[in-house]
């Protein structure tokens, strides 16, 4: 299992890189280039990390995200397969190139500079740890992928209203369908996370005597939760456009990032995997 | 001289490029007058083998002299056939021999034409052709340059991006909607004015499946009846602030000194994107509409970098389609050259006939050995054909080849 972890640990971030230069050429050569191959190497990326993340769970007997290097990986690993699904069941013009770096950044530094054995959590070993992380991972990937599509959906919309009709004209969807995309991605990182601090709120009562509100984690996930409702309602009340929808999911994105890092700050205790 | 026979086809003609429409209008041929032109061209200077184009930017005289029928004035003869009663200031063109090859493969591809890369050409080529073929006068040279010219056309549409990017008006007009509201399906289209632009929009919309198309315009049965033909609603103008607002793209195709959409027709109507595109000149939509919340404006100079863009880019992929012609005309070259050779081919054939038989009969061999050597001579030629086929690619001339056989028979009597 260990020699396993090992080569993967290599070649994870190899594939992921080589998906994003796949997405690259498909872009530079429009179209022309083969569909499927990027799709298949992301496909390959996906199957390998699958099978690093089952091999670091069996090495501790424990949810392989026990240290905040692993947490990332998960992370990516969520993100692709989501954005993986999206193009899968989607018709609109790829948008791999603008979505697949980061999470093949995220692996490339879980895998370079994380520990090569992982390391047990005494946490983890909680029943409850999995029903709270796992829609906390993945409800943080997908405000990412919404924050990404929120992004993609303002350079466009920018692009246009200056009258600009180049690349990334002709490369992104419509802005209809970035703003789905972003709507949707929204809406379930908002169910998943509600889950989360669901999960965590019951879960955290039975370890500690009293619930650390400040602690910066929880503070920037409760701001991210508050923030994520404005969009929800205001779609439903139909009185929030397209723009402030994927600016709401920029800025969530930018809290969840911000939350992720501060993580690794001494004083953070229960969220900094110590 | 290599190809001194291929040298034989030409292409004579005016286009866009050499003659001013004026000009181009009064030869621009029906399919009778081609047909009598053609059967002229036969009869009166001999010219059996011809294929007559004639688009409204082109009239062109694809020919081939059989033999050493070439008229020495062969360009005041033609003039005076093809062009009759042309001003002595226009010089049509011509081109001989691979240049003439080239020039159709160009044809063919949209290389040639006034809007780079367009597909009807392609069409206008093949009629051009299937006339020739019905009236039996292209023969066997043209009639192969026409077919790998027709499947130039298609490789070079299928291999290089020449023909994506529209470059008419309505048809990017479109293209912006799509790219603000995504598919039409679902989506209402107002287009206000239904005169020959609007038409042309609404043709395009209606094309792209557009949920619900209303067309509004001053003289309402005129709407009436476009809508009828697109399956849409028609209206009066009055209809205007209602129908904007309800709308998610909303096209201007209509002459009026002022704009008729301002932005105060979306004041308190309900949020939600729209697509505001103005083709009209003047402009029929206030551009001030674009600063209403959710709404998107464009007018004609921005179709007109949209069509300048796809433009430009058919320029980039004219020169790897001019690639791939330089291929073809080498490979029709080679072709040609083989088929100049067959004469000699056939001769090859027979002389290893007659030898084989003459062998035969004086060893008077048995059934099995005479059909293994009737095998065995059979492979021989083929890869002496072979050979001869190779070297019909390079500047090999038939000359050559027939001393080389020459020398073959005698010193193997």
């Amino acid at each position: 299992m260990s020699e396993l972890n090992d080569s993967l640990r290599v070649l994870v971030p190899l594939f992921y890189q080589a998906a994003v230069f796949a997405y690259w050429l498909r872009a530079e050569v429009s179209g022309r280039h083969p569909r499927g191959i990027p799709i298949l190497v992301t496909v390959a990326a996906l199957l390998m990390h699958l099978l690093l993340l089952i091999a670091r769970g069996r090495m501790v007997e424990q949810a392989p995200w026990t240290t905040y290097y692993d947490t990332l990986s998960a992370l990516a690993f969520v993100m692709t397969a989501t954005y993986m699904i999206v193009e899968l069941i989607s018709r609109s013009p790829s948008t791999g190139l603008d979505l697949l770096p980061l999470p093949a950044i995220l692996v490339t530094y879980a895998c370079a500079f994380g520990p090569a054995e992982p390391r047990a959590f005494p946490v983890s070993e909680h029943a409850p740890f999995v029903l709270h992380t796992v829609p906390a991972i993945g409800g943080i990937a997908a405000i990412l992928v919404s924050g990404m599509y929120g992004l993609l959906y303002l350079r466009l919309e920018r692009a246009m209203r200056q009258k600009r009709f180049g690349r990334l004209f002709e490369r992104l969807p419509d802005l209809e369908t970035l703003s789905r995309m972003n709507y949707a991605a929204l809406v379930v990182g908002l169910v998943l996370v509600t889950a989360a601090i669901g999960w965590g709120a019951t879960w955290y009562g039975d370890l500690f005597e009293k619930i650390q509100l400040t602690e910066p984690k929880i503070m920037f996930t409760l701001i991210v939760w508050v923030i994520l409702l404005f969009p929800v309602f205001g779609k439903l009340t139909r009185r929030w456009t397209d723009r402030a929808t994927a600016l709401t999911a920029v800025v969530s994105m930018s809290i969840v990032a911000i939350s992720i890092l501060v993580t690794l700050l001494p004083f953070v205790k229960f969220h900094g995997h110590r | 001289m290599p190809f001194s026979k291929w040298n034989t086809l030409f292409i004579y003609g005016m286009n866009h490029r050499t003659c001013e429409v004026r000009v181009r209008e009064k030869f621009a041929l029906s399919e009778e007058q081609r047909r009598v032109t053609r059967s002229a061209l036969a009869s009166e200077i001999g010219l059996e083998e011809n294929v007559l184009l004639s688009t409204c930017n082109r009239t062109e005289l694809y020919g081939h002299w059989d033999g050493s029928g070439a008229p020495t004035t062969e360009q005041e003869v033609l003039r005076g056939r093809v062009f009759p009663g042309l001003d002595g200031e226009f010089h049509p063109y011509l081109h001989h021999g691979w240049n003439a090859c080239f020039h159709l493969f160009r044809v063919a591809a949209g290389l040639d034409s006034m809007v780079v890369g367009e597909s009807e050409i392609l069409r206008q080529v093949k009629v051009a052709f299937e006339e020739s073929l019905a009236a039996g006068s292209p023969g066997r040279m043209l009639t192969d340059l026409f077919r790998q010219a027709l499947e130039v056309g298609k490789r070079i549409r299928t291999e290089t991006a020449l023909a994506t990017g529209s470059l008419s008006v309505a048809a990017n007009a479109v293209k912006l909607a799509l790219k603000i509201v995504g598919q039409l399906d679902d989506k209402r289209v107002l287009v206000v004015g239904a005169g020959e632009t609007g038409a042309l929009v609404a043709r395009h919309l209606r094309a792209q499946k557009v949920g619900q198309l209303r067309i509004l315009n001053r003289t309402v049965s005129k709407a009436e009846a476009l809508a009828a033909e697109l399956e849409g609603e028609a209206g009066p103008l009055d209809d205007l602030r209602a129908s904007v607002r309800a709308a998610d793209v909303i096209i201007g195709a209509i002459e009026r000194p002022d704009p008729i959409v301002v932005k105060e027709i979306l004041s308190g109507a309900p949020r939600k994107t729209r697509c505001f595109v103005d083709i009209s000149v003047p402009r029929s939509i206030d551009p001030l509409v674009g600063k209403s919340p959710g709404a998107f404006h464009f007018d004609i100079d921005d179709l007109s970098q949209l069509i300048e863009q796809a433009r430009s880019e058919r320029v980039q992929e004219a020169s790897k389609g001019d690639e791939i012609i330089v291929s073809e005309v080498h490979k029709f070259l080679a072709k040609q050259h083989f088929v100049g050779l067959s004469p000699l081919v056939q001769e090859m054939r027979d002389a290893f006939d007659e030898v084989l038989t003459r062998t035969l009969k004086e060893g008077e061999a048995a059934q099995a050995f005479r059909s293994d050597a009737q095998r065995l001579a059979k492979r021989l030629l083929g890869v002496s054909l072979d050979t001869l086929k190779r070297s019909s690619r390079t500047h090999i001339t038939r000359e050559q080849v027939r001393a080389a056989y020459e020398l073959f028979i005698e010193e193997n009597p």
